[in-house]
């Protein structure tokens, strides 16, 4: 099976960049890819995988370091698909490729999110949950591969 | 009084607020755009080697990553007295042609023009880039997205890098364009020309020829009449990585031209206890509050901007494109924001001619791509064309290039007053009698749309869009609710 694994996020800014984390250390055991934010971009570099497993950031009240995993292909992300941001959402984009590319777009698309604690501007560095829950991920992406 | 909150506001990098005041006959007394979040880049840049700062300013957002890396390598260039050699200056206004391509491309097709193919008052979820498909077809927006993906494949082969260039160095670049490098730049470049065309062409079709928006596009109430701001050649075309900055008064006469650190003397910047980001206005005309009008001392930037303040652009197709748009007008300054998207079309086409006339030039491929550093002469300002607008970028340095201050001025900055206009002026539009509802929020919203706000940064963390939320005051009482998610 044909993975891709893409961390999104600014590891300039503290735990924004833990999806750069994750996959600055599976660089050599599965094909990897980094964005900086959510862009049209994903597509091009997910096209032709027969799986890719999006890790960001999240900050949706959760424990810090808490993980959570959803699928995001076509059919299972609508009720969280609406709303539009300078830079697209990441369901906007996948649902894209989907309608635009069916026959391009792996089969299946995970998202790996993990809870932030902080995100201050230009400071390099993880913190302590979020660097263990890092560690978390990228085993569990290793039992995939 | 009544009050409606809009907060925060879809498709924008960063957050931000809309507040509607109404009188309590339901119409709008006052509308404002606040951006409730702050960054302070400025300081986090102190003490900071003036070399890393190109690369570490280009995290400063994940939309316009060329930008402050163009901006922030010319100052460095002056920091350290080394001018960059001819091949590095083309290789560098290449990278930023390109960049201008892409963003241009998903601003107007995912993000600007939804409103107008879709319609501006359709629910979100389906005034988006899948609804656009829906509307004009999916093998079109097919071929424009793998179009857009030429130009983002060309500022990776440049940049070294995939998302965010790290090429860069002061006097120049690390690594000259490869004959096989050019050679393939060449072939993504038919792609973005074919882009431009197409994109002109459907702003046409679908905009212009409408009667709807056509109207909008001659709507007085979307009028923002301001001074206006841009970067032009000699000939006085516009241009994007190098040239001279120049200001036009609302009737179109040049009231000053300036370079570098010049800008000190031309803009001056404006706190307001409401909003974070501050408020430049034109030195010479003094502070008169978020007026525009003929004696107004609010400039705006921004491709309607460029248009504005130049005598048009320097390739031919671009140029035709304009005489069109000049002739539509009757005439310029255009002031109807909605023309912003206008002149984006137009810039796209320009952009990729001007891509193909730089891949004419023998120097690209030069051996010589980079100038030894000198003396350190700590201070350095870099300006260049953002597709949002004109940047300022503003460093000194010690002895050794540490970074001891810096001073940022973003195109949504400096269209901050031009943009609570817009908004106001929609707002009192669409809103009549108390009457809001979701169709009229997205309408004011898209009054705010065209310049393209950039309030943050690339900090981004999921769900990465922030939906709509109204609460509609009446004497203090809330008495309504409205979300579009």
């Amino acid at each position: 099976m044909k993975i891709i694994v893409v961390g999104i996020g600014n590891p300039s800014f503290g735990d924004d960049g833990a999806g750069f984390e994750v996959i600055k250390k599976l660089k050599g055991k599965v094909a990897t890819c980094h964005l900086l934010s959510p862009s049209l971009e994903l597509l091009e570099k997910i096209k032709g995988y027969d799986l890719a497993i999006l890790v960001d950031a999240v900050d949706i009240g959760l424990k810090p370091g808490e993980i959570i995993e959803f699928s995001i292909e076509k059919g299972k992300n609508k009720e969280r698909f609406g709303g539009l941001t300078h830079t697209l959402s990441m369901e906007e984009i996948v649902t894209t490729g989907y309608e635009l590319f069916p026959n391009e777009m792996p089969p299946k698309v995970i998202f790996i999110g993990i809870q932030v604690e902080s995100m201050p501007p230009f400071k390099k560095g993880l913190s302590t949950p979020v660097k263990k829950a890092v560690e978390k991920v990228i085993n569990e992406i290793l039992s995939l591969c | 009084m009544r009050k409606a909150e809009i907060e925060p506001i879809t498709r924008l990098e960063g957050h931000g607020k809309i507040t509607v005041f109404l009188d309590d006959n339901g119409n709008v007394e006052n509308a404002f755009l606040q951006v409730v979040e702050f960054m302070g880049y400025e300081k986090f840049l102190q003490g900071m080697p003036i070399e890393e700062v190109p690369r570490t300013a280009s995290t400063i957002c994940g939309v316009c990553r060329a930008v402050h890396f163009s901006a922030a390598l010319k100052a460095a260039d002056q920091i350290f007295s080394a001018e960059p050699p001819p091949a590095a200056k083309k290789i560098r206004e290449l990278l930023l042609l390109a960049h201008h391509i892409e963003d241009h491309t998903e601003i107007l097709y995912a993000l600007g023009l939804p409103d107008f193919i879709c319609g501006p008052t359709a629910p979100p979820q389906e005034r988006n880039l899948v609804g656009v498909a829906k509307k004009v077809g999916k093998e079109l927006v097919k071929d424009i997205l793998q179009k857009r993906f030429s130009a983002a494949k060309i500022v990776e082969i440049l940049g070294g890098k995939p998302v965010h260039p790290v090429a860069a160095v002061p006097g120049g670049w690390s690594k000259k364009v490869t004959e096989e490098e050019k050679a393939e730049i060449e072939k993504l470049s038919d792609d973005l020309l074919e882009l431009g065309k197409m994109t002109v062409e459907l702003f046409k079709e679908v905009v212009v020829k409408n009667p709807e928006y056509s109207k909008l596009l001659k709507e007085e109430s979307f009028n923002v009449v301001t001074n206006y701001m841009g970067t032009v050649d000699e000939n006085n075309k516009v241009t994007y990585y190098d040239g001279t900055q120049v200001v036009v008064s609302p009737e179109g006469k040049e009231i000053v031209r300036f370079k570098g650190k010049e800008y000190l003397d031309v803009l001056a910047e404006k706190t307001l206890p409401w909003s974070y980001a501050k408020f430049p206005y034109l030195k010479q005309k003094g502070w008169k509050g978020l007026e525009d009008g003929k004696d107004t001392h609010l400039c705006s930037v921004g491709p309607l901007a460029r248009f504005n303040a130049s005598d048009g652009y320097s390739t031919p197709l671009a140029q035709k494109a304009y005489e069109e748009m000049v002739e539509f007008f009757g005439g310029k300054p255009v002031y109807n924001i909605f023309a912003y998207h206008w002149a984006r079309a137009i810039e796209i086409l320009n952009q990729a001619e001007l891509i193909k006339e730089l891949l004419k030039s023998p120097e690209l491929t030069d051996e010589k791509v980079v100038t030894p550093p000198g003396k350190v002469t700590g201070e350095g300002v870099g300006i260049i064309e953002a597709p949002r607008g004109t940047l300022i970028h503003h460093y000194w340095t010690d002895e050794n290039g540490f970074v001891t201050d810096a001073n940022l001025i973003v195109p949504t900055t400096i269209n901050n007053g031009s943009i609570q206009v817009a908004v106001r002026k929609a707002a009192k539009y669409f809103i009549k009698d108390g009457k809001v509802d979701e169709g009229t929020l997205n309408l004011i919203e898209m009054a705010h749309r065209p310049y393209d706000l950039c309030l943050a940064c690339a900090t981004h963390a999921y769900p990465g869009h922030y939906p709509t939320n109204v609460i509609v005051y009446k004497n203090g009482e809330r008495i309504k609710e409205l979300r579009n998610y």
